[in-house]
């Protein structure tokens, strides 16, 4: 449900927004900055990462 | 009885007035082109005395005003207070006022719109505008600025062309949107979500309060 | 980890992107840098939770489209 969420409003971006940085995800040991566009590539791959971005930007109310 | 006539407030003795000062030469031109007289009180002219006297032999319909503030104040020429809440917003009386100034919006245009002014169209919040440090010694060149003093600059346009304080509103408010749209697309410049994030700053804070 | 904390973190990672040459003009708060910005946030103060608040209230415009 919030991956069919986060691509409608992927989707929806305009370009030049899909470059800004919405999440803040601990890869390893350290604090990495994710934008829209590198999000979608951890969700649209269904990677554990980009479940953990999903439940990240769904805490944020962002999608 | 009022006349179609403006007047403008504009001092320039800091970085930040001297940017709204020279926005405000747009709104002049149009001015003159329509026809409106329009009382200009630039620079070291932005005092209270000169405000009130104008204000008692002349009756304009719009009054812009630039400069500093806070909830409940518009200031003037080194940041004296020209219109300040339960002091004197009675000269804005059967008025419509734009006001360029930080969040007077807040409680200075409400009361000024209780006690008989037609219409205040203002910010709530701090206005902002963001500036090239490269570029300050020629603000009418500062591309960053420029794009605040488009959305800013639509209301006072929309007011002079006889449009009601809502139409500007609305107006502005519109101009707002599609700048934030132009900022977003693929061509937007390095800068552009500064761009786009201050805008939407100015455009969530801007109000329009009418009788 | 707290949502504030994620929050705090989110807003001053993209404030590290924001280009050094742009000041941003707020009348009575003066004239703000990069640097400025990410210490209001850091410091949490009246100004710092205005910017976060707003911040948030534009990132989540963008659920309904521009």
């Amino acid at each position: 449900m919030s991956k069919d969420r986060f691509m409608k409003v992927y989707a929806n971006l305009p370009e030049n927004v899909r470059q800004e940085v919405i999440a803040v995800m601990k890869v390893g040991n350290i604090d990495k900055p994710f934008t829209w566009n590198s999000a979608y590539v951890e969700i649209n791959n269904d990677t554990p990462l980009g479940k953990d971005v999903l439940k990240k930007l769904e805490k944020l109310e962002l999608i | 009885m009022t006349s179609q006539s403006a007047l403008i407030t504009r001092p320039e003795h800091d970085k930040i007035t001297k940017y709204l000062s020279e926005w405000n030469d747009e709104i002049i031109a149009e001015a003159k082109k329509r026809g409106v007289p329009m009382k200009d009180l630039a620079g070291e002219k932005a005092t209270r005395a000169e405000f009130e006297k104008f204000l008692n032999k002349q009756n304009p319909s719009l009054i812009f005003l630039n400069g500093h503030g806070d909830s409940e104040t518009v200031k003037g020429h080194k940041d004296e207070p020209l219109v300040k809440c339960n002091d004197n917003e009675a000269v804005l009386k059967h008025k419509v006022i734009y006001a360029l100034s930080c969040d007077s919006a807040a409680k200075l245009g409400v009361s000024a719109v209780e006690k008989g002014t037609k219409a205040y169209i203002g910010y709530t919040e701090p206005f902002s505008f963001l500036t090239n440090k490269n570029k300050e010694c020629r603000p009418k060149d500062d591309e960053l600025a420029n794009v605040f003093k488009e959305a800013s600059n639509q209301v006072s346009l929309a007011l002079l062309r006889g449009k009601s304080p809502q139409e500007a509103y609305d107006l502005s408010q519109m101009k707002f949107k599609e700048l934030m749209q132009k900022f977003s697309a693929s061509n937007a410049p390095p800068d552009a979500e500064e761009i786009r994030f201050w805008l939407f700053w100015d455009m969530q804070a801007q109000a329009v309060l009418t009788s | 980890m707290t949502e504030d904390s994620d929050i705090k973190k989110l807003i001053l990672a993209r404030l590290e992107t924001m280009p050094e040459y742009i000041q941003i003009n707020l009348g009575s708060f003066g004239t703000l840098g990069k640097e400025d910005l990410i210490n209001h946030v850091k410091k949490g103060d009246d100004f710092g939770k205005k910017f976060i608040e707003v911040q948030m209230k534009y990132l989540r415009t963008f659920k309904q489209g521009m």
